[in-house]
């Protein structure tokens, strides 16, 4: 039963949030101890709180720290992002790259494997895709004056695939060896992953942005009028919207590539047991979708150690029973 | 389960009293008013006046421009010429929030991507009163839980929107906009789904609160009955092809809800009877 009034509401939305975090900690430190090195609980804390030079520290620090931190940032990213995209589109199948986003990162990722760049190059050339490819949208949506999220959708879902041929045509035309980059690229995957410096800021604020967004959010789902009628400036809301997401999937697709399903399978998960309020669902989200990630990738890692495989593989494999187990029980309507 | 506002009845007829005696305070105004739609003219030089206490009407046929026209002076759309004024002021100048605070709208249709329960719906109402990073009060809840028990909710704060039939949802729609609390209200077809029970009492409940708390209100409606029953004044948007002078006509309903002028209005015939119960409008 929920409960009705407002401060029992407020309550249960911190709870919830603190629970979330709990997992996420838990997850962190779950990615910290396994892997091809056992790390016991106590090696562990003796590694962090003490300056000391082992193996076991440079394992820590110098690879699970930066990759379980790279999943934290990249899972809450598109988490967050394919919330905002929902509301944005107001269409329950849109997730952080159905606008195109990906496909303009990955074929600047593709393009420094084939020219042999390194991972700097990489990033980078991804980056500037998935700006392009919001300038390109935002654009081509925009000219005639009117600005619908139908429009909106029909423009980056037809850019897409534009992309997607792109990517076809470059696959096909690079050499043998350099396909298994690309494929673990396109499929997701963090073992390129570093200390996501900058893309947490990039997290942060966006976060902070949203959250302050939340409650004229909650009044855009049920449609434009509706939200103008109520007091909210809805047009400036929307580009603030398709900004966010666009910069967070991005940031997101730069650090990892495109991992799949993440995005828009955590917002309904928690839509359909926690409810549509946003002023829950955004930290939320990113919470969830943060320790989602970090859980998969520590799968991705240990499931058939030595080798890896891509972690988009796993967060389907999760995802997809997960999803399916909430939508038979959940007693809310999704559209 | 109370529908209608039984509140201090002599104390709104005082209220009432006190307003007479004054001038009435014009709430919301256009001036030389030209509305188009799809290279369409729905009204051109329009002026208008709905002062405090106020009911009026919008008739008009399908496609006459009710909608377009109330939009108009809501301040979601622009108008082709003139303006729209709310307590004197452009409504063009008034932030969307501030405007929110005065005006609320009763939209005809509504859309519900990830539909929210009935109580966080109605809570929506608070919007514009509330800060930046606000929280609904208990307060807050109080005035939502009074709406939705005025328009017959009270049992249903927890389902959610997809559960609910249209006539609810219209029902849950009223009570946003009784939670809104504004001055001034611009109703799209406020009859539509619902039953005649709840027809009578929501209307009978929304003129009461105009008239007590000195709002205006301006509702589109297709039931002649309805108008003659709850409306003060009312606006004719006759149909393009219309031989009359005026395309848009402005008047008491006594002077306007006549055969004649209501036969050029549908393009059909119509005829009012007086019975015993009052004045009674039957399409021929």
């Amino acid at each position: 039963m929920i409960p009705s009034t407002v401060s029992q509401q407020q309550q249960r939305n911190l709870l919830y949030l603190l629970l979330l975090a709990l997992a996420c900690l838990g997850s962190l430190v779950l990615a910290l101890t396994s892997g091809s090195i056992e790390i016991s609980l106590s090696d562990l804390w003796q590694v962090i709180t003490t300056d000391q030079t082992s193996l076991q520290s440079t394992v820590v620090h110098e690879l699970r720290l930066p990759r379980a931190l790279s999943a934290l940032i990249v899972g809450a990213q598109l988490a967050l992002a394919g919330c905002l995209m929902q509301v944005l589109l107001r269409n329950p199948l849109a997730d952080p790259y159905v606008l195109g986003v990906s496909g303009g990162a990955a074929v600047g990722a593709l393009f420094s494997i084939m020219m042999g760049l390194g991972s700097f190059a990489m990033s980078a050339n991804a980056f500037i895709g998935a700006m392009v490819n919001l300038l390109l949208v935002f654009g081509l949506a925009h000219s005639q004056g009117s600005w619908s999220p139908t429009r909106l959708l029909l423009t980056g879902v037809v850019t897409a695939a534009g992309w997607g041929a792109v990517i076809s045509f470059m696959l096909s035309i690079s050499q043998d060896h350099q396909l298994t980059g690309m494929v673990f690229w396109l499929m997701g995957d963090l073992s390129r992953a570093q200390l996501p410096g900058q893309h947490s800021l990039v997290f942060i604020i966006c976060l902070l942005l949203s959250w302050a967004l939340a409650r004229p959010l909650n009044l855009m789902l049920r449609g434009e009028m509706q939200a103008k009628a109520l007091g909210v400036s809805v047009y400036p809301l929307q580009i603030g919207l398709y900004l966010l997401a666009s910069l967070l999937t991005a940031s997101a697709v730069t650090q990892a590539g495109s991992i799949g399903f993440l995005g828009l399978v955590v917002p309904h998960i928690l839509r359909l047991s926690l409810g549509t309020d946003h002023r829950l669902l955004l930290p939320a989200s990113a919470l969830a979708g943060g320790c989602l990630l970090l859980l998969a990738d520590t799968l991705a890692r240990t499931l058939i150690a030595p080798q890896q495989l891509p972690v988009g593989v796993i967060t389907a494999f999760i995802g997809v029973p997960v999803f399916l187990w909430v939508l038979q029980k959940s007693n809310r309507g999704l559209v | 389960m109370s529908l209608t506002n039984n509140g201090d009845k002599s104390g709104s007829a005082s209220t009432i009293n006190d307003a007479i005696e004054t001038t009435p305070k014009v709430l919301l105004a256009a001036q030389q008013l030209g509305v188009k739609i799809a290279g369409k003219t729905i009204c051109q030089n329009l002026d208008l006046e709905l002062k405090a206490g106020e009911i009026w009407g919008v008739l008009g046929g399908n496609g006459a421009g009710k909608t377009t026209l109330l939009h108009t002076l809501a301040g979601f759309r622009e108008p082709d010429q003139g303006q729209v004024l709310i307590e004197q002021t452009p409504i063009k100048q008034i932030k969307a929030k501030h405007r929110a605070q005065k005006l609320g709208f009763l939209l005809q249709d509504e859309k519900n991507a990830f539909p929210a329960t009935v109580l966080e719906t109605a809570l929506q109402g608070r919007h514009p009163h509330l800060g930046h990073w606000q929280w609904e009060s208990i307060e807050d809840e109080k005035i939502a839980l009074k709406a939705l028990e005025q328009v017959g909710l009270s049992d249903y704060t927890e389902r959610t929107l997809d559960r609910l039939s249209g006539g609810e949802r219209q029902r849950l729609k009223i009570a946003t906009l009784l939670v809104q609390d504004p001055k001034i209200w611009l109703l799209d077809e406020p009859a539509n789904h619902l039953d005649l029970h709840h027809q009578i009492s929501l209307l009978t409940l929304l003129k009461e609160q105009t008239k007590q708390q000195q709002g205006c209100l301006l509702m589109s409606l297709h039931d002649l009955n309805l108008a003659w029953r709850f409306c003060d004044k009312l606006i004719f948007i006759y149909p393009d092809d219309c031989t009359r002078e005026h395309k848009v006509e402005q008047g008491d309903k006594a002077a306007l809800l006549q055969a004649e002028k209501l036969q050029h209005l549908y393009q059909h015939p119509i005829h009012c009877l007086d019975t015993a119960q009052g004045k009674v409008f039957i399409a021929g």
